[in-house]
């Protein structure tokens, strides 16, 4: 046996040292040491591409094309959708719906854990921008207009988005094509739940639901009008209160290598 | 060769960082205690869950802290008990990871356990194959 009483004492130390870490990066004290990371999220990043590149190598160009097109039909669905509102409030002369730019703070995926790749999707992914782009908690972050998530942690240069279909996560949400209200649910892998919908509003397979809460004033949250995903089933019951429906986003964040922060608006 | 177990250590930290949920750190700590059995590896176990706290997110610490609780308990095991064996390494890791994702919540850790026990058993195989008489790296 190669251990002596002294060990007993370096595992005390280490581990009343990993304590007071763990007590500081609690409290935010020093920033949560996170200036520590400084170096190694570029290393991740590398890694992170290299590792990527198998599952890049089997993404057929005719299927990003296909990819790409259904989120330019998604959006024209949803800007026409938005014209239509804008028409209807300018006859009725009641308001016109705004529409607003956003500033933006581009971004790479740099890590992305999930239980097999290729298989699951991830409940959250690690994105290369931070404090220093003025990247804060709460922040929304889409690709192309599609909702990915929010950022949840923010370190000073790189931040931890929770996917909108992870689990735990819930927000107000509506149907494109009916103007359904209900509430967003994630239930993780990638599928989400649009439940608490009233029984009288109608729930298409196949419209879109975009965001229908507007961003807070500290430029948190989810603008209005980012397309979250499509219906794909509806759950009716008279006897129930409510109906729901099944939520399939359009965007395989695995596929996906850039994405961008909403900062706040222009 | 002998610095073969460090480099896999490195490649967990960043595997399980970037793509995978599986706790592979954590069995490459188990895998070096069982190797070595030398009081180095608790600042090995310190310093790779800093550094896994800092690229996952965590609370800086906590995982330091597992990785100390776990292997202080394999080093009280061996006391009594031999652990050269891949069986033990197997078991081992299964129980850790298990523990592992259920303090840290994470998804599927039933089966992310079971994925580590195997793989990094395959790993203690091949390393105590060329590490025979497991001889300290600081001699």
């Amino acid at each position: 046996m190669k251990r002596s009483g002294s060990s007993i004492g370096v595992f005390i130390s280490l581990f009343l040292l990993s304590l007071l870490l763990f007590f500081f990066s609690q409290k935010n004290i020093l920033g949560g040491f996170g200036i520590l990371g400084n170096g190694l999220f570029p290393l991740q990043a590398a890694i992170f591409q290299i590792v990527r590149i198998p599952a890049q190598l089997t993404i057929k160009p005719q299927e990003q094309k296909v990819f790409q097109k259904t989120l330019d039909t998604a959006q024209k669905a949803v800007d026409v959708a938005n014209l239509q509102k804008d028409n209807a409030a300018l006859r009725d002369q009641f308001a016109t719906s705004e529409t607003q730019n956003y500033s933006m703070v581009p971004s790479h995926i740099i890590g992305a854990p999930q239980f097999l790749p290729g298989v699951g999707v991830p409940d959250s992914i690690v994105i290369d921008q931070g404090t220093r782009s003025g990247v804060k908690v709460g922040q929304a972050v889409v690709y192309r207009n599609n909702v990915i998530g929010t950022v949840t942690q923010v370190r000073p240069s790189a931040s931890l988005v929770k996917l909108v279909s992870s689990n735990g996560v819930s927000f107000p949400a509506k149907t494109n094509g009916t103007n359904a209200l209900g509430v967003l649910k994630g239930t993780g892998n990638g599928t989400m739940v649009l439940d608490n919908v009233v029984l009288s509003d109608e729930l298409k397979v196949g419209d879109l639901i975009v965001s229908a809460m507007g961003q807070n004033i500290d430029n948190t949250g989810y603008p209005p009008g980012l397309i979250i995903g499509k219906i794909t089933s509806v759950e009716k019951n008279p006897s129930n209160l409510f109906q729901r429906a099944s939520v399939q986003s359009l965007v395989n964040v695995t596929k996906v290598g850039d994405v961008f922060v909403i900062t706040g608006t222009k | 060769m002998k610095y073969l177990p460090f480099v896999l250590l490195i490649i967990a930290l960043f595997l399980e960082s970037t793509i995978f949920s599986w706790p592979l750190v954590l069995g490459m700590l188990i895998v070096l205690t069982v190797l070595y059995k030398e009081q180095w590896v608790m600042i090995v176990a310190c310093v790779s869950g800093i550094l896994l706290d800092i690229l996952t997110f965590h609370f800086i610490g906590s995982s330091s802290l597992f990785f100390l609780v776990v292997l202080e308990l394999v080093f009280l095991y061996q006391r009594k008990f031999e652990i050269d064996s891949p069986i033990f390494v197997g078991i081992s890791v299964f129980v850790a990871s298990l523990l592992y994702g259920a303090v840290f919540i994470q998804r599927y850790s039933f089966f992310s356990a079971i994925l580590t026990a195997v793989v990094v058993s395959i790993v203690y195989i091949i390393l105590a194959f060329f590490q025979p008489q497991k001889k300290s790296i600081l001699v």
